[in-house]
């Protein structure tokens, strides 16, 4: 990651803080995404989602918190912020409401036409852009460098993400976020 | 003097037969020839297999062989003149040989039949009267006054609210059981999935996420096949045709599982979907009755999403 790049991260990581502490759970999320977006498996940031809704969630109010989730996580999605809507949800503690667990399916199937569509045809060949060298820096999550060990320059991203035993959403979502983050490249 | 009349039995509600080895009745109690024998008469001396009709003679059969043959009593359920009788059938010893059996019947009052058939019965109208009252409401949009207005919202919810009830009655009247079994979920929305495939257009866009494996859920193969090619075929039939469908499955609970989801999410055209929204009422009841449930969620921007909970199956 480049200098400017790390800067960036940085940033965004405080200004989520800041929003989180002005109660703006929605705006901390999305912030924090951005953070994923140039930093895929960036652990301070993902600690930070985890942790934002169990604590903002107030006690024995299940029912209520997750309907407020699920509104912030609505007003994410109209404004253009699907990905962070998605985090924002699935960071709710397991056994959520089922309302809660239906939004996120939502945003699955229309996160999953958006990278496919941003992505292009499929039978494209992903290569590790550069030499490779620097991927030890970016705390890529287990998925995603599973992935990466099966490309190797010949299998196209269609056969990758058969290949890889994961679910199709999240073996796509991992690829869109490397390539977004420069870390995958093709013709 | 008849054996009923010196007998205790012979004062008991309760139906009592008692049967020879050879499968023939050596005595039926007052309440046991008014219930069973109206028409044949006497049974003493008669074979078992001609006191009783229909499949409970197989049950009745069987029952008395068994004990017989192994000297344990045995426990049959059996219907008679539009009553259910729950049935123990026990050996008769003496100087250790079985020389009969004693059947002695229970009604069961429950009627559990008769009241599941008039809660469906329900389920109809209920769902043709919120159909029709939606539409109105749409149809008058703007032109009611406040208080009209308040009436129609209170009317609809009211609806719903008896639908919620129904179907709670019917988890009831099964003694709050849910259907017994488990099936692999992953292989029933590929094979919906592929089903629906062939009915439709091909210009219809349908996806399928999910994780190659899910944990085994309560229920029937066969009930949940039908429940979501029923909602995703009244799905297709609603969404817009450029639209495309996906159905989503997954496990819910993190690394110890305790539910699975499956979703379809489409896009609905104005003019083609239904009034409310909601999965089809069969859906819901035949979901509750799995021990599960569903949920609607639409977004004007996003599109809905049709969600079914399964509860997953114990070891």
């Amino acid at each position: 990651m480049t200098q400017n790049n790390e800067d960036r991260v940085a940033s965004l990581l405080q200004q989520g803080l800041e929003s989180y502490g002005t109660g703006d759970v929605a705006r901390a999320f999305l912030l924090w995404n951005e953070v994923l977006e140039l930093d895929p498996g960036n652990e301070e940031a993902l600690d930070y989602m985890r942790d934002a809704d169990r604590r903002s969630k107030p006690r024995g109010d299940a029912g209520g918190g997750a309907v407020a989730i699920v509104e912030d996580a609505r007003r994410l999605a109209h404004s253009e912020n699907e990905e962070a809507a998605l985090e924002l949800l699935t960071s709710m503690p397991s056994g959520g409401a089922l309302e809660a667990e239906a939004m996120v399916e939502l945003l699955r199937a229309r996160l999953f036409r958006r990278y496919g569509s941003e992505l292009g045809d499929l039978s494209q060949i992903p290569r590790v852009a550069g030499d490779g060298g620097d991927l030890q820096g970016r705390n890529l999550p287990p998925s995603a460098g599973f992935l990466l060990s099966m490309v190797d320059g010949m299998t196209p991203l269609s056969d990758l993400m058969s290949v890889s035993g994961m679910d199709r959403f999240e073996a796509l979502r991992s690829i869109h976020r490397m390539h977004e983050a420069g870390i995958l490249e093709w013709d | 003097m008849g054996a009923e009349e010196i007998s205790l039995l012979g004062h008991l509600d309760a139906p009592i037969l008692v049967g020879d080895p050879e499968g023939c009745v050596v005595y039926a109690n007052p309440s046991f020839r008014e219930r069973f024998c109206q028409m044949s008469g006497d049974p003493v001396g008669e074979p078992l297999a001609l006191v009783f009709g229909g499949g409970a003679r197989e049950v009745v059969l069987t029952a008395t062989a068994q004990v017989l043959q192994r000297g344990q009593p045995s426990r049959l359920q059996i219907r008679e003149g539009g009553h259910a009788y729950t049935g123990l059938c026990s050996p008769i010893e003496a100087e250790d040989d079985r020389v009969g059996v004693v059947m002695v019947m229970l009604e069961e009052h429950s009627n559990e039949e008769h009241l599941t058939s008039l809660a469906d019965e329900l389920g109809e109208p209920l769902s043709d009267a919120l159909q029709a009252m939606s539409t109105l409401n749409e149809e008058l949009d703007g032109r009611l006054n406040a208080r009209q207005q308040q009436l129609m919202t209170t009317g609809l919810h009211q609806i719903e609210t008896a639908q919620k009830w129904l179907r709670e009655l019917g988890v009831a009247l099964r003694g709050g059981k849910t259907q017994q079994g488990r099936f692999d979920v992953a292989s029933s929305v590929l094979r919906v999935s592929e089903r629906i495939s062939q009915e439709i257009p091909s210009s219809v866009d349908l996806e399928v996420l999910m994780p190659p494996n899910l944990p085994r859920v309560s229920g029937a193969t066969v009930v949940f096949e039908r429940l979501l090619s029923q909602l995703v075929r009244q799905r297709v039939d609603e969404s817009r045709p450029d639209q495309p469908i996906t159905i989503l499955a997954r496990a819910l609970g993190g690394d110890r599982p305790s539910g699975v989801i499956v979703s379809v999410v489409d896009v609905p055209e104005p003019d083609r979907r239904g009034p409310t929204g909601h999965p089809p009422e069969g859906v819901q009841q035949g979901l509750a009755q799995m021990g599960g449930e569903a949920v609607c969620v639409e977004d004007g921007g996003l599109g809905r999403v049709t969600s079914m909970r399964l509860a997953v199956a114990s070891a």
